[in-house]
């Protein structure tokens, strides 16, 4: 297993999430960055689902019991093992009683760190995803304890892959949400040409973007919502959903982020600003 | 928009491309009986036609998601246009039957076209789990009796589930129990608290913050992550809320933690 020493800003296990309980209101949760999450996993040979850690802003520190393969990908930390210095984007073979720490974050804000085999921590609803609402504890928290599959030295690996994520996106491209033409046209113009800056209100269930543009009141039924739809409310204050945002929403979709941008919103955090490029979905 | 004047079907649905692997039908967007019978009744129909695929109804809306890219909308949305069109017919023909082989056979149809559980949902009204109940009667000139006997005597119609896993928004409140929100929220609202906020009733599945006016609690658990299925209501059921005494909800309680507490349901016929 490992165990947690030092917790951290907020890292948690994550797989894919729970897509199949949106009819009954349970958000899709799962890793932020699906594409880093994905590459972490590929370069073990992991199934797709296998369990991983997500890291945000500040680093755990972890202490190894047994062996174990692992891999990072997604924002890059200076990532000790022991004192040695060791590199996203390639498998690390970990021997028990090792410790891994984290400095400072340079670029990014979620690393994800696979491990061979997945962790093993309880299937809660088909996942293993820590989500608010549902899990008994939603990040890690110092002296916890994580059971995983223990490596094996001669195990698959594959030497080096990288996540097609960017960590400093200064675009995000979004497809028209089924409300988009009940903006003005000021309001569109708004939307292609502002550069938007990430507020600080931004967590794994909805980044809050300023400026506001334009006030919008619209008298709108709750419909389904997905993670990367973007809302307006009546104060013109755009809502970009995240993979734990709720399974409906009452306010006008606006907008929907592609899955890479979703992917790229993700790696981006408060203060960092982009703008957005609308396109036609056919 | 809200408060059109009701269309009558055959409806004219929206399909809206609305992620690279979903598409979004939409009904006339209002609140209606009438669409929400059809909207569950087609989401059958598309969940049969569609096996992989994620449906989310709400209201008027179906989210139908795909676990692969949708390779083109225009076939997609032209094969479910053919899906409705088949299925609307289908109705109308099924609706003539009725007419011409009496009330047996009728009874037989409409059960199978759209079976809907209504579910009874025991709450406590009294005061140590009713913490807005005063608020709410002194605001609405109610006294405790009336608004419980209003609150109680209503079926309800599940519109959507969403906001938290297994919150339920109803339809259907008394426009006598219709009050404001709490002006500010409070951080925790114990879960089985049921609230009301402008025309709508609900009950909080979990702990969570919220801004309703709580009236009353139930000793149910509503959404229990630890069970398969987790949840037991689908949209389109029917909600009823049975008052009971605070000794009833300690004794459900215990039934509850002993596991042996199934929530009461019969099969919804309208009168």
């Amino acid at each position: 297993m490992i165990k947690v020493l030092k917790a951290g800003l907020y890292s948690s296990i994550q797989d894919l999430g729970r897509s199949p309980l949106q009819p009954i209101g349970v958000p899709m949760g799962g890793a932020m960055d699906r594409e880093s999450a994905q590459n972490a996993n590929a370069l073990l040979e992991n199934a797709p689902e296998a369990a991983m850690l997500e890291i945000t802003m500040t680093g755990p520190v972890l202490a190894f019991t047994e062996n174990a393969w692992v891999a990072f990908s997604g924002a890059v930390f200076p990532i000790y093992l022991d004192q040695n210095k060791i590199a996203n984007n390639t498998p690390i073979w970990v021997k028990a009683g090792q410790e891994l720490r984290f400095g400072t974050l340079e670029k990014g804000v979620r690393l994800y760190m696979a491990i061979k085999g997945g962790f093993l921590s309880d299937v809660l609803l088909g996942s293993r995803s820590m989500q608010a609402h549902l899990s008994p504890v939603i990040k890690l928290e110092k002296g916890m304890e994580l059971p995983h599959v223990t490596g094996e030295k001669d195990q698959a690996i594959i030497l080096e892959k990288k996540s097609n994520t960017p960590l400093d996106a200064k675009k995000i491209l979004a497809f028209q949400g089924p409300e988009f033409n009940c903006l003005n046209a000021k309001q569109q113009k708004d939307l292609n040409q502002q550069t938007f800056t990430v507020s600080n209100l931004n967590n794994r269930m909805a980044y809050q973007l300023l400026p506001a543009i334009s006030p919008f009141e619209k008298d709108q039924l709750t419909g389904p919502v997905l993670p990367g739809t973007v809302q307006i409310t009546p104060a013109g204050n755009l809502m970009v959903l995240m993979r734990e945002a709720q399974t409906t929403g009452g306010y006008p979709r606006i907008l929907q982020l592609t899955v890479e941008s979703i992917n790229a919103l993700a790696q981006l955090k408060t203060g960092d600003t982009f703008r957005i490029k609308v396109l036609p979905l056919n | 928009m809200l408060d059109a004047k009701e269309p009558k079907p055959p409806y004219i649905l929206e399909y809206h491309p609305y992620s690279e692997y979903s598409l979004l039908i939409q009904w006339p967007q209002i609140v209606s009986e009438n669409i929400l019978e059809e909207l569950s009744a087609f989401k059958k129909t598309l969940q049969s036609l569609y096996p992989v695929a994620i449906l989310t109804a709400a209201y008027a809306s179906i989210l139908l998601v795909f676990p692969e890219r949708i390779a083109s909308f225009p076939a997609l949305k032209a094969q479910i246009k053919k899906d409705y069109k088949l299925f609307s017919e289908e109705k109308i023909k099924g609706l003539l039957d009725l007419k011409d082989q009496g009330k047996k056979v009728k009874n037989t149809i409409k059960t199978i076209q759209a079976q809907k559980i209504l579910y009874k949902i025991p709450v406590c009204y009294e005061a140590a789990f009713a913490p807005d109940l005063d608020f709410v009667c002194d605001n609405l000139k109610l006294s405790p009796e009336a608004l419980v006997s209003r609150h109680s005597n209503t079926t309800y119609t599940v519109y959507g589930i969403g906001f938290l896993p297994g919150f339920m928004y109803l339809g259907g409140l008394d426009a006598g129990l219709e009050i404001s929100r709490k002006l500010s929220p409070r951080m925790k609202v114990p879960s089985g608290s049921v609230g009301l906020a402008a025309k709508q009733t609900g009950i909080y599945p979990c702990e969570s913050p919220g801004g309703w006016q709580l009236i009353g609690q139930t000793p149910i658990p509503l959404f229990n992550p630890l069970q398969d299925p987790p949840f037991f209501a689908e949209v389109g059921d029917k909600i009823q809320f049975i008052p009971i005494s605070k000794d009833t909800y300690k004794l459900l309680q215990i039934q509850v933690a002993a596991g042996i507490y199934n929530i009461e349901k019969t099969i919804y016929t309208q009168s």
